[in-house]
């Protein structure tokens, strides 16, 4: 990683399981990542929820399928994974994952499996910080 | 110089807003700015040559890159083949070195 390596800053608003633009974020924040990119990422609103350790997956009774069998994905497990691909090391970027706190306190979702609490302050920091700032807003 | 990054997620053919804002990047690469449009989730549906999409075709003509998340038609079953002349299959990893360019002004809807 060179002095000069790039970060982009990513801002999300949306919550798990409904919407396509937590995916497309996710990839998005995967592949600057493998490029040695450091990645900032300030969910906010619904995106804390997100990282919410409680979340479990289940059966599916329709498909007749064992909680094992159905191995529903669990956006906690990605978010740990990009953490885990984030660390800096290996040509990989550095993810610093900032939950908003208000919108954390508000919706209860206090424990995350990943990430820090913070607020707009970070993502002030973060803009003036990066090469660039997307912000996918929710609809 | 700057460029301009358009990243659209929404259907024209069913957001009203979409097509918007794909009248927005058409302005915008009219007064002869650089303007690449990134159709991403179900704005690949508007990458189709058999959508009617005035604004894409505009944009195509005016000389606007018009991007296609490769990604996105594997989801839907649109087949490289079927797209509208001048749409390029593009990728997250493209968007990101679009972004990494400092000068891209990047908006999504």
């Amino acid at each position: 990683m060179t002095a000069q390596a790039k970060t982009l800053t990513l801002a999300i608003m949306d919550p798990p399981y409904e919407t396509a633009r937590v995916i497309t974020a996710f990839r998005l924040i995967e592949a600057a990542l493998r490029k040695g990119i450091n990645v900032n990422v300030f969910a906010y609103e619904g995106a804390v929820s997100l990282g919410f350790t409680d979340q479990q997956p289940h059966a599916n009774p329709v498909k007749g399928t064992s909680v094992e069998e159905e191995a529903h994905p669990l956006p906690k497990d990605w978010i740990a994974a990009l953490g885990e691909l984030g660390n800096g090391r290996n040509g990989h970027g550095k993810l610093d994952w900032v939950n908003c706190g208000l919108c954390v306190d508000e919706r209860g979702m206090l424990n995350q499996a990943t990430g820090r609490r913070g607020g707009p302050p970070d993502f002030f920091q973060f803009i003036q910080g990066s090469t660039n700032v997307l912000t996918i807003g929710t609809r | 110089m700057s460029q301009y990054l358009f990243i659209e997620s929404q259907d024209p053919l069913e957001d009203r807003g979409a097509c918007a804002y794909l009248e927005t990047a058409l302005d915008v690469r009219r007064a002869d700015e650089p303007v690449t449009v990134y159709l991403v989730e179900n704005g690949a549906h508007a990458a189709r040559a058999g959508a009617r999409c005035e604004a894409r075709d505009a944009l195509l003509a005016a000389g606007a890159s018009v991007r296609v998340d490769g990604f996105a038609l594997e989801e839907r079953g649109i087949r490289p083949e079927r797209l509208a002349p001048g749409i390029e299959v593009g990728s997250v990893e493209h968007i990101v070195d679009l972004l990494a360019d400092g000068a891209t002004k990047a908006v999504w809807h």
